[in-house]
């Protein structure tokens, strides 16, 4: 501030100099004034939230995320009717009565654009939520114990990271029965090791560090530190995580179910009905499109979500 | 000295691991295969005469225990024998391969090559001219190549410029000729379309990395020091930015291999390229179980040799590697 007021006071010339100085009343020291903080000291999670709410790619983001989500939930509650077929009308192209046309069988692809939605977010939410648990077991088993156990643990992670996932994916889906138990499943053998391997990390590298030791020799128990220094290190990163897997496991499902694994065909997924409407292209358009844009814009509202989170969640990126 | 130990153990450590993974694919792959009930000719309900079926399984071996049919297929395997297809008669595997994968080798070097180009091109742009028109277009690409997948836009392209544009062409200059055609295999204009969508992916991630990269490294110390001394703008952007900006993108590159051979199973379907992902994605559709086998071993031995590679030649470049070991 001080520098900022130096610079704006007009250069005085040699002759106005003194009546400057004769109209120059110092203000009187306030000290009270001086010692009191103006702006309000944030906790991390107050400063997160700000910075993310200023983030307008972001925020957009989120809002379309959650419009998607209460899609998921309401849209089939309304429109129960998605397997219900009508030979009159197949290949219909958008009409008042069908707004996004119908299917190949006579099924109107509203409806099952809406179910395919449930399902979609179902399995990416469920399997990443089964892997996150997963991982911070497995990643803070192997932190805390350490020792032997830790590089076993490790080494069998190396092995699991190196086995291509789709390969894994494709024999699973191949040899299971197709339906949404076995992806979930499959998805939740493949997703674990990332989060597995950076809750490792922030357990080591609480271990080491200095503020660790420093209240351990003040007396912290171990429980004191776990709430005190290893949550709020670790919840961050892994939130992070978790946001960046979904799009990936729910982008997973439309690729198994576009090449005619995944989800069988009664059912409606974002991926089966890509399929089906690949088959039927170039004619039917709205078949491919309606599931692709929705398809296409909930994965970038997470990527731009996620990135935001990330950013808003690093002390370092945050401005 | 130490560092050269330290490089061997690493290389070593390497090497083991993806031997490991090989074999436990191998093994995964076989006991998952042969948990599936029955036999690929009979899963119980065939009308099929049961002398004719016991021949048949005979033929394949199906009829020795398991633990021996797996000897056996092991030792198939390190002579390069993946076993005979189902529906493809009397076509064994490894001709399968022979004759389609080189078309996938083809279409993933293209990719790759323009991926890994236009990737470095646009991030190294990128970190030059922060916040300005590049960077922004260069973070929409790459968002928007992580977020859609490469089928939509793949159906996208073909229905935009391969149907609508020579649509337009044929009323315009009344000829067939199409620049970019959806389908098959033949000529440079056919490989444009699947090359560019198949390397989408790898542009947004290399692009991606590699900005980000180059605005770590335009903030080091070194940096600024080598630009006080009085080396000319130029120089330093080439010897110091953007040479030590690349070291982290080089890791990307192995996992590329993965992420392209998985695209490909997409894009080779998309395109109807008679490419190895076409046969895989076909196997798995027709449970041909021996060709699904062979193929998954192959694309597993192929996509950990190349990541092993990668990693090898990551531990020669970057000095740092033998204290740092690998991470992300």
């Amino acid at each position: 501030m001080s520098i900022f007021s130096q610079k704006t006071v007009p250069v005085a010339t040699k002759t106005e100099e003194k009546d400057f100085v004769k109209d120059f009343t110092p203000v009187p020291k306030d000290l009270e004034a001086s010692g009191r903080i103006h702006r309000r000291s944030l906790t991390y999670w107050q400063g997160a939230l700000l910075t993310l709410r200023r983030n307008h790619s972001a925020m957009i983001g989120l809002a379309f995320i959650i419009i998607v989500i209460l899609i998921g939930i309401i849209g089939p509650i309304l429109y129960p009717d998605y397997m219900k077929t009508n030979m009159l009308a197949t290949l219909q192209a958008p009409s008042e009565k069908h707004w996004f046309g119908t299917d190949l069988l006579g099924r109107d692809t509203f409806t099952r654009l809406l179910w395919g939605t449930r399902t979609s977010l179902m399995i990416g939410f469920v399997a990443e939520t089964i892997n996150l648990v997963i991982g911070i077991l497995y990643g803070g088993i192997s932190g805390f114990v350490g020792g032997k156990t830790d590089v076993i643990m490790m080494r069998i992670i190396d092995v699991f990271v190196s086995i291509p996932q789709m390969i894994i994916l494709i024999l699973l889906q191949t040899v299971m029965s197709n339906g949404v138990p076995t992806l979930i499943f499959s998805l939740c053998v493949t997703g674990w090791t990332g989060l597995a391997r950076m809750v490792r990390g922030q357990v080591m590298a609480l271990r080491e560090n200095e503020y660790v030791s420093a209240s351990l020799v003040l007396g912290a128990g171990r429980w004191e530190i776990l709430k005190r220094h290893l949550l709020p290190n670790a919840v961050g990163p892994i939130l992070v995580n978790y946001t960046m897997s979904i799009p990936g496991a729910i982008g997973a499902e439309a690729f198994l179910s576009y090449i005619g694994l995944g989800i069988p065909v009664p059912a409606a997924s974002w991926g089966n009905m890509l399929q089906e409407g690949a088959n039927q292209f170039p004619g039917s358009l709205w078949l491919f499109f309606s599931p692709a844009i929705l398809f296409g814009l909930f994965m970038l509202a997470f990527n731009l979500f996620g990135d935001g989170l990330r950013d808003a969640l690093d002390p370092k990126m945050r401005r | 000295m130490r560092g050269a130990v330290k490089l061997k153990k690493y290389l070593l450590g390497r090497v083991v691991v993806a031997l490991v993974t090989v074999f436990i694919v191998i093994t995964l792959t076989f006991v998952l295969m042969h948990l599936i009930p029955g036999t690929p000719f009979n899963t119980g309900n065939t009308n099929m005469d049961p002398d004719a079926l016991a021949q048949l399984e005979a033929n394949y071996g199906l009829d020795k225990p398991i633990f021996e049919q797996y000897l056996i297929y092991l030792n198939n395997l390190l002579h390069g024998n993946f076993g005979t297809s189902i529906t493809y008669t009397n076509r064994s595997v490894t001709e399968i391969i022979l004759r389609s994968f080189p078309v996938s080798l083809d279409l993933g070097l293209r990719a790759m090559i323009f991926g890994i180009i236009a990737g470095l091109l646009l991030g190294i742009e990128a970190a030059l001219h922060h916040n300005k028109f590049i960077d922004r277009f260069s973070t929409v690409v790459a968002i928007v190549g992580i977020s859609v997948p490469s089928f939509v836009l793949g159906t996208l392209l073909q229905l935009v410029l391969g149907l609508w544009f020579s649509g337009w062409v044929k009323t315009v200059f009344h000829t067939d000729f199409q620049l970019f055609p959806i389908a098959r295999w033949e000529s440079f204009r056919y490989t444009i379309l699947p090359s560019f969508v198949l390397s989408l992916g790898s542009i947004a991630s290399i692009t991606r990395m590699m900005r980000s990269s180059m605005l770590d490294v335009m903030s080091q110390d070194y940096v600024k020091t080598a630009r006080s001394k009085g080396i000319s703008e130029r120089a330093v952007t080439w010897r110091h930015e953007i040479r030590n900006a690349l070291l982290p993108v080089v890791t990307i590159i192995g996992r590329m291999v993965g992420n392209l051979c998985t695209g490909s199973f997409v894009v080779e379907n998309l395109f109807a390229i008679p490419g190895l992902g076409k046969y895989y994605v076909n196997s798995v559709t027709a449970r041909d179980y021996t060709l699904t086998m062979g193929l998954t071993i192959f694309y597993a031995i192929f996509i950990v040799t190349s990541t092993l590679l990668v990693d090898i030649a990551y531990g020669f470049i970057d000095p740092r590697i033998s204290l740092a070991g690998r991470k992300r």
